[in-house]
C-alpha cells in the first residue's frame, strides 16, 4: 500500500521548494508560445466581426491574397451564417511580417446584412428583445430546478428573513500570455507550440479536425503564461494557424492580441440572483428560495452555486441562462462558485445582523464541515476578529474599518489518466517524464520533489520532461484543481518502482536483499549495515550500459477531492472618495496533503489577488447602442496591480496525508469576505459587484439621506 | 498602420518649417508615449513626425530662486522628481510627474507632451495652471507666451496654430510661504487615469495664518482641465481655515461640467471636486507650515 508518509518522515514534501524555473521566468529565459520562432516562420492575424450580430452574405479573399507578403488566405465562416457577436472570426491570413498580416487582414471585402442584436441582461429577457438563439424562448435557457424539503414549513419556522437580489458581473480571464500558438508541418506530420493547459487534449482536437492519427501530431508546451479553464482546446485561432500552415507551407505563428482575448477567448458569466432565506432564533438556516441567471454569451453555461456550503433543509431553486451577442464563456477558476459565494455569504451576514448574532457563530451552526470549523478559529486569529465594529459603521473618522470573512468549497481530487516514467541512468541522473503541462502552477517542481524524495536526492537533480506530447507519455487537462492529485500518484509509483528495480539491479554488489537497500542524503546504503554505502551516483554506476525505468500506475489511496477554506478580511473604505482599501486578507486553504508550501502559498495568493479584482475592479462593460464591448484592453479593463494587492496570509491547511489541489478553491471565498468587511466598515451594503467607489458613494448618500 | 515619415529636428526653426509644410498631417514627437500609441490603434493619421526632443531649447531644465523654472517641453517626468530643488519648489508639480504611468513611462513622457495632448484628464495641467507657467509656443511668426489655463480648447484641442509647437514652460519662482500640491482620485493605486484630478497652491502671510492667495486647478471634469477661478479668489485675504478651505471646495465644485462614462459618473466627478480640491489645499497649507 502506497502512501505519502508521516509528515515527520518527509524531507521534501510539504516544505518550502522554490520553482524549479523561477530563475528561467524572471530572466527571460524561459521560452513561451510567444517567444517559439522557427525558420521562415509566417505571422498569422483574424479577421473579425465589427458588429454584434448580422448575416454575412459575401467573403472575397483576393484583395489579401494579391497583396506582397501574404503566404495564405482562409475563410472562417460561410456566407449565409450568422456573426452572433463582436470579434466572431470572418477569415485569417498568414504574412511574412506581422504588419502585413495586419495589412492583409484590411483588404479582405465581405458583405453582412445587420440583424437587431441584445448586450444587455435584462433586455434580452423583454419580449420586445431580438431572439438571438433559435433553441431557447426569450433568450432564456431552460431553468434548471432543485427542490428539497418544505420550503413553506422552513419559512413558517423561520424567526427572520431576508430578502435580496445580488449580482456580479463577467468577468475575464486575462491570461498574461494571450491564446495562441506556433504550428509547423512536416508532411503529415503537425507540431505545434501551444499555450494550452490540456497538451493532450489539444492534441487529439488537431488530430481530429484534420483527420490525422493522434501520434502524428505532437504539441509542445514549455510554459505557459496563465489559462484559468480558458485553455482546453485549440479554438478556431490554433485550428486557422494550422490550416494556414499547411497551406502557406511554413510555420504560422497566430496570438490572440488583448482585445480578441477579451472578446472571444471566454469569461466567467455573470449572476443576478433573487433570493429570500430564513434562519430560526438559535441561528439555524432554515429555508432558502432562490431564482437566478447569468449570461454566458452567445452560449449556456451560466450557473452559479446556490445554496453553498453551508447546510439549509428546505430549498427551492431555479437557475437559467441568458443569451446576448457577446463571446461565449468558458470554464473559469472555480466555475460557478465565486458568484455564489458573493450571493451566499452577503446573506449571511444579512441573516446573522436580524438574528443579532455575530456572524462567524452564524456560520459555525451552519457549516457542516469540520475542516471549516477548524479553519474559522485559525482565521479569526490571523485577522483579530474581535477588532470588528460591534455596530456596522461605528467606526470614527472620514476613513473606516472593517472585518468580513467567506468561505469555500472545491472538489479537487485526482483520476485516471496520466502516465508516468522515471528513468535511472548509469551516471546518475534521473529523468521524470510525463505529458502533463506546467500552468504556471508548479507541477514541474512537484514532480521533481516527489522524485527526489523517494531517491534521496534534491528536487534540482531531476530532469522533469513534462509539457511535450513527443513521449506519448498522456495526462489529462489542468482543470479543476486535479493537476498535482492525478499526476503526484502516478510519479510516485514511478519513482517507487524504479528505485525497486535499481536496488534488486544492485543488491548483489551490497551483498544484501533488495528490501535491506535504502536511498537517502544523496546515498544508497543497506539498513542493516549502514557501513554498506555508495553515493547515488556510484550506485547508478553498477548500471554499467543498461537504463532503468519505472512505469507509473494511478493509485486511489493517494490523493482524494474536497477542499474546504475561508478568508477573513480588513479593508478600510475612504468615506469621502469611497475608495476601497484591502488592508489584510487572511486565506486559510485546506488541499489536503501539501506537496510543496511554497508554490501552494502561491497559488493561494494568486486565487486571493484574483478574487480581491473581482470583488472591486473587474468588469466587463458592453455598450447597448453598438454591442461593443468597450473596455476590450488593460487600461480600462482592470485588474489588481501590485499596489492594490494587501497584505495576505495564505495558510496551507494540512488535513491529511492525500494530494487534493489548491488552484481554484483560493480564489472563491474572497469576494464575499471583502463585500462583508466593506459592509462591517461602512453599514451599507453593496449587492453588486464590483464593489466601487460610486456605489460606495451612493450608497452612502441614500442611507445619509433616508436617516434623515 | 499608415506609412509615415519621421524626421529629427535639430533647431527650432527646422521643426517649425517641417510643422509648417505638413500642416494638420504633421505632429511633434516628444516621449511619444501618447502619440505612438494613437498612431498605431489607427486613432491619428499622420503624414510626418517631427521629432523635437534633440532641440536644445526643448530639454531645458534651469531652476533658480530668482527667475523660476525654465523647463523644456520633451523633459521627461523623472527629471523633474528626481531632482531636490525642483521637486521642493513645485511640489504640486512633482506630484504629478511622479504618478504619470509608471517609472518607465515616467522616463519618456514629458510634462509638455502632456500638455499637448489636451486630455481632460492630464495630471501635470492642473499644476501647471496654479503654478501660473506660461507656455513658449514657437512658430512661422517667432514664439508666443500662452498662460497654461488658456492652452487648452477641447479635448486633444489647443491653441496651436499649424506650424507651431511647444518649445518650453516659464514658471515664475516661489513666493515666500507658498507651496503646492496635486492629488487624483483613480480606481487603483497607480497606472490609471484621473477620475477627477485637483491641484492648489496657496501663498500664505509670515504667520502662515492668512491666505496672501491661491490658485486652484482641475481636470477630468470639463472639456479642458480648468483654472477655478472664483474659488481660487475667494481664498484672497481670507484666513486660514477650516471654513475657507470648505468654502472655496465648494466653490470649485459649481464650475465641473463633468460627463459619465465607464471610469466615473457625474455625481462622483462633481462630489469628488469638492472632496479633492479640500485635499489638495489643505495638502498644500500642511507643506508651507511644515516648511
Amino acid at each position: 500500500m502506497a502512501s505519502w508518509g508521516e509528515a515527520h518522515e518527509t524531507r521534501l514534501i510539504g516544505k518550502r521548494i522554490p520553482r524549479l524555473s523561477g530563475a528561467d521566468k524572471v530572466s527571460g529565459k524561459a521560452k513561451y508560445t510567444f517567444d517559439i520562432n522557427r525558420p521562415g516562420m509566417l505571422y498569422g492575424r483574424i479577421l473579425r466581426s465589427r458588429v454584434a450580430h448580422a448575416t454575412i452574405t459575401a467573403i472575397d479573399l483576393s484583395g489579401a491574397e494579391a497583396l506582397s507578403g501574404v503566404k495564405a488566405v482562409i475563410p472562417l465562416i460561410e456566407p449565409g451564417k450568422r456573426l452572433r457577436y463582436e470579434g466572431q472570426e470572418i477569415a485569417a491570413v498568414a504574412a511574412i511580417t506581422d504588419d502585413i498580416a495586419k495589412d492583409a487582414v484590411r483588404l479582405i471585402q465581405y458583405e453582412i446584412e445587420e440583424l437587431p442584436f441584445v448586450v444587455d441582461v435584462e433586455e434580452a429577457m423583454d419580449e420586445s428583445a431580438p431572439q438571438i438563439r433559435d433553441d431557447w424562448h426569450r433568450n432564456q435557457s431552460q431553468p434548471g430546478n432543485d427542490e428539497r424539503g418544505n420550503l413553506e414549513a422552513g419559512f413558517a419556522e423561520a424567526a427572520v428573513e431576508v430578502e435580496a437580489t445580488y449580482s456580479a458581473p463577467v468577468q475575464t480571464h486575462v491570461c498574461l500570455e494571450t491564446h495562441g500558438h506556433v504550428a509547423e508541418w512536416d508532411g503529415d506530420n503537425l507540431t505545434v507550440w501551444a499555450s494550452t493547459q490540456a497538451v493532450f487534449g489539444t492534441r487529439r482536437d488537431f488530430a481530429q479536425h484534420f483527420k490525422i492519427p493522434e501520434d502524428k501530431v505532437r504539441i509542445i508546451t514549455e510554459h505557459m503564461g496563465g489559462g484559468f479553464g480558458s485553455k482546453f482546446s485549440p479554438g478556431v485561432e490554433g485550428r486557422a494557424a494550422a490550416e494556414l500552415s499547411r497551406k502557406a507551407g511554413a510555420p504560422v505563428k497566430l496570438m490572440l492580441t488583448r482585445k480578441d482575448e477579451h472578446l472571444v477567448a471566454g469569461n466567467r458569466p455573470s449572476m443576478t440572483q433573487r433570493v429570500r432565506a430564513g434562519a430560526t432564533n438559535d441561528g439555524r438556516l432554515i429555508a432558502y428560495d432562490l431564482r437566478g441567471y447569468g449570461t454566458g454569451g452567445i452560449s449556456g453555461g451560466a450557473s452559479f452555486t446556490g445554496p453553498y456550503v453551508y447546510e439549509v433543509p428546505n430549498v427551492r431553486t431555479e437557475k437559467f441562462a441568458v443569451a446576448i451577442n457577446a463571446g461565449s464563456e468558458r470554464a473559469m477558476r472555480a466555475p460557478g462558485h465565486p458568484q455564489g459565494e458573493f450571493a451566499m455569504d452577503s446573506l449571511m451576514d444579512e441573516l446573522a445582523e436580524k438574528l443579532g448574532m455575530d456572524p462567524l457563530e452564524f456560520r459555525r451552526i451552519n457549516d457542516p464541515s469540520e475542516i471549516r470549523q477548524a479553519e474559522y478559529t485559525l482565521g479569526a486569529k490571523e485577522i483579530g476578529w474581535h477588532r470588528r465594529n460591534e455596530v456596522p459603521g461605528g467606526g470614527k473618522g472620514v476613513k473606516k474599518r472593517g472585518i468580513g470573512m467567506g468561505s469555500g468549497l472545491w472538489g479537487g481530487g485526482g483520476h485516471a489518466g496520466t502516465q508516468a516514467r522515471v528513468t535511472i541512468h548509469a551516471d546518475g541522473t534521473v529523468e521524470a517524464v510525463t505529458g502533463t503541462q506546467d500552468l504556471g502552477t508548479g507541477i514541474r517542481t512537484v514532480i521533481a520533489i516527489i522524485v527526489a524524495e523517494e531517491f534521496g536526492l534534491q528536487p534540482q537533480d531531476i530532469s522533469v520532461k513534462i509539457g511535450d506530447s513527443g513521449p506519448g507519455l498522456p495526462s489529462g487537462g489542468s482543470g479543476g484543481s486535479t493537476t498535482t492529485p492525478s499526476v503526484a500518484p502516478v510519479v510516485k509509483t514511478a519513482a517507487t518502482a524504479a528505485k525497486e528495480k535499481l536496488f534488486e539491479r544492485i543488491a548483489p554488489q551490497f551483498e544484501t536483499e533488495p528490501e535491506d537497500l535504502r536511498a537517502a542524503d544523496g546515498k544508497v546504503y543497506a539498513a542493516s549495515d549502514p557501513t554498506k554505502s555508495v553515493s547515488w551516483k556510484g550506485a547508478a554506476g553498477h548500471l554499467g550500459m543498461e537504463t532503468i525505468s519505472g512505469n507509473g500506475a494511478w493509485h486511489d489511496g493517494l490523493s482524494e477531492p474536497g477542499a474546504a477554506g475561508t478568508q477573513f478580511a480588513e479593508v478600510e473604505v475612504d468615506t469621502e472618495t469611497g475608495e476601497v482599501k484591502v488592508i489584510k486578507i487572511a486565506a486559510i486553504q485546506d488541499c489536503g496533503l501539501v506537496m510543496n508550501r511554497l508554490t501552494c502559498e502561491s497559488q493561494i495568493n494568486g486565487g486571493v489577488i484574483m478574487g480581491l479584482g473581482y470583488a472591486l475592479l473587474e468588469n466587463r462593460i458592453m455598450d447597448p447602442l453598438t454591442g461593443y464591448m468597450i473596455n476590450p484592453n488593460l487600461e480600462d479593463y482592470k485588474i489588481v496591480g501590485a499596489m492594490e494587492v494587501p497584505e495576505i496570509k495564505s495558510i496551507a491547511f494540512d488535513t491529511d496525508r492525500k494530494v487534493t489541489g489548491v488552484g481554484e478553491p483560493a480564489t472563491i471565498p474572497t469576494a464575499g469576505a471583502i463585500a462583508n468587511a466593506v459592509y462591517n466598515a461602512i453599514g451599507v451594503r453593496i449587492r453588486d459587484l464590483p464593489i466601487t467607489a460610486d456605489k460606495i458613494l451612493n450608497a452612502l448618500a441614500e442611507n445619509a439621506a433616508a436617516s434623515g | 498602420m499608415r506609412a509615415f515619415d519621421y524626421i529629427p529636428a535639430k533647431t527650432v526653426d527646422e521643426a517649425v518649417a517641417l510643422l509648417a509644410e505638413k500642416g494638420d498631417q504633421a505632429k511633434p514627437l516628444s516621449g511619444g508615449t501618447d502619440l505612438i500609441v494613437m498612431v498605431r490603434e489607427g486613432r491619428r493619421q499622420l503624414d510626418l513626425m517631427v521629432d523635437v526632443k534633440d532641440i536644445p531649447e526643448t530639454n531645458v531644465l534651469s531652476y533658480s530662486q530668482e527667475t523660476g523654472l525654465h523647463l523644456g517641453a520633451a523633459v521627461p517626468c523623472y527629471q523633474i522628481y528626481a531632482d531636490d530643488e525642483i521637486s521642493a519648489a513645485y511640489p504640486g508639480l512633482a506630484d504629478a510627474a511622479k504618478i504619470i504611468g509608471g517609472t518607465a513611462i515616467q522616463g519618456r513622457a514629458s510634462v509638455g507632451g502632456n500638455l499637448c495632448n489636451a486630455s481632460p484628464a492630464a495630471d501635470t495641467i492642473p499644476p501647471l495652471i496654479v503654478l501660473e507657467a506660461v507656455c513658449v509656443i514657437a512658430g512661422p511668426n517667432g514664439t508666443r507666451d500662452v498662460p497654461a489655463e488658456q492652452f487648452c480648447t477641447g479635448p486633444g484641442q489647443t491653441v496651436l496654430e499649424n506650424g507651431e509647437f511647444l518649445v518650453s514652460f516659464k514658471i515664475p519662482a516661489p513666493k515666500n510661504n507658498s507651496s503646492s500640491y496635486y492629488l487624483r482620485f483613480i480606481p487603483r493605486n497607480e497606472m490609471d487615469i484621473a477620475v477627477v484630478g485637483a491641484g492648489a497652491s496657496v501663498v500664505l502671510d509670515t504667520e502662515k495664518t492668512s491666505f496672501v492667495s491661491a490658485r486652484i486647478g482641475l481636470a477630468a471634469v470639463a472639456p479642458t482641465p480648468l483654472f477655478a477661478e472664483e474659488a481660487s479668489a475667494s481664498l484672497a485675504g481670507r484666513e486660514v481655515s477650516d471654513e475657507a478651505v470648505n468654502a472655496a471646495a465648494e466653490a470649485a465644485r459649481h464650475i465641473a461640467r463633468p460627463i459619465s462614462d465607464m471610469r466615473g459618473t457625474i455625481e462622483q466627478r462633481v462630489h469628488l471636486v469638492e472632496v479633492l480640491t479640500r485635499r489638495a489645499l489643505n495638502g498644500a497649507i500642511h507643506r508651507v507650515k511644515e516648511s
